[in-house]
């Protein structure tokens, strides 16, 4: 979904996708506390990001994507020429069943 | 599995490895923190966690309150019995686990023996697993434990892995596994074993554990 504006710069700013990063992550601690239970001690406080860096994202293999979706969702909320809120909606939906369905 | 000091049993192994192919998208982390719960489910059901824990009498003529503590890990949950050296049945009640109450006190110094049912207690090894149990528990039960483990997921809302009949299926399951393992316990795993004897051994005609257990 990145493209080059007429600047050079990307569609998306890394500050927008670090913030929608958050977003994925407190809904995921939402509907599913168990990715973010870690012991000793025992917590469920999901992890929040401020840069682009190399932080890990420690997250379940097996969620990896829900929260890449997410993430592609709330992004496309915004309003831009380039997508539709139909397919944000499909995203975040998306998000939902990946987390809580089979 | 996190394993960093290398100490996962393989009886816990193949339990969880049991229920991770019928959880999917089950977390570890969950798995973990649901067993503990499993563990302390069959051990308070089934009896079968015991421990002798000898304790001095004051000899003042008046102390009859003794606190105890298990050296083998786990918490003390129900007293099963206290003998004096000589193995006679000394009279005692437990009203705070931990603290055995004596009927009468003693005017002369004794070593008593109490003999005390546990269950699994915080905090958990290395691994995140109950320490102590001894892994017989785990090798003679592992369909009960992986039946309460995958139950006990199984009935969590909105999982990937939520299936409320299914979890009735195997948590009836582990139910009839803790039933046979206090049967187990009554007859000392020992087949055609009466549930009591006489003489008595050990004060009690219950025995905690199958060594203990005289016909």
């Amino acid at each position: 979904m990145q493209d080059l504006g007429l600047g050079g710069n990307y569609r998306y700013q890394d500050t927008e996708i670090v913030s929608a990063l958050n977003d994925a992550l407190m809904e995921a601690r939402r509907l599913r506390p168990d990715l973010f239970l870690t012991s000793s001690p025992v917590t469920f406080t999901p992890p929040a990001f401020t840069n682009n860096d190399n932080t890990p994202v420690m997250i379940d293999f097996q969620y990896r994507m829900p929260i890449v979706t997410y993430m592609a969702g709330m992004i496309q909320l915004r309003d831009m020429e380039d997508v539709q809120d139909n397919r944000a909606t499909q995203f975040l939906a998306m998000f939902k069943q990946q987390l809580v369905g089979l | 599995m996190a394993d960093p000091t290398g100490t996962v049993s393989a009886q816990i192994i193949r339990i969880f490895n049991n229920a991770r192919v019928k959880l999917p998208g089950a977390l570890d982390t969950a798995l973990q923190q649901e067993f503990f719960n499993v563990v302390d489910d069959f051990l308070r059901g089934s009896s079968l966690w015991s421990e002798k824990i000898g304790f001095t009498t004051a000899a003042d003529g008046v102390t009859v309150d003794y606190d105890i503590a298990p050296a083998a890990g786990g918490q003390i949950t129900t007293l099963v019995t206290v003998v004096n050296s000589g193995g006679a049945a000394v009279s005692a009640v437990m009203y705070t686990p931990g603290t055995i109450t004596l009927q009468f006190p003693d005017n002369q110094v004794e070593t008593l023996t109490a003999t005390v049912l546990k269950t699994v207690v915080d905090p958990t090894d290395n691994n995140n697993f109950p320490s102590g149990v001894p892994s017989w528990i785990y090798t003679k039960y592992v369909t009960a434990f992986t039946d309460g483990l995958v139950g006990r997921m199984m009935s969590h809302v909105a999982k990937p892995y939520s299936n409320l009949q299914l979890a009735a299926v195997h948590l009836q399951k582990f139910a009839g596994g803790i039933g046979g393992a206090y049967r187990d316990y009554l007859h000392a795993h020992t087949q055609g074993a009466q549930t009591w004897s006489f003489p008595v051994f050990d004060g009690s005609n219950l025995s905690s554990s199958p060594s203990e257990f005289h016909f």
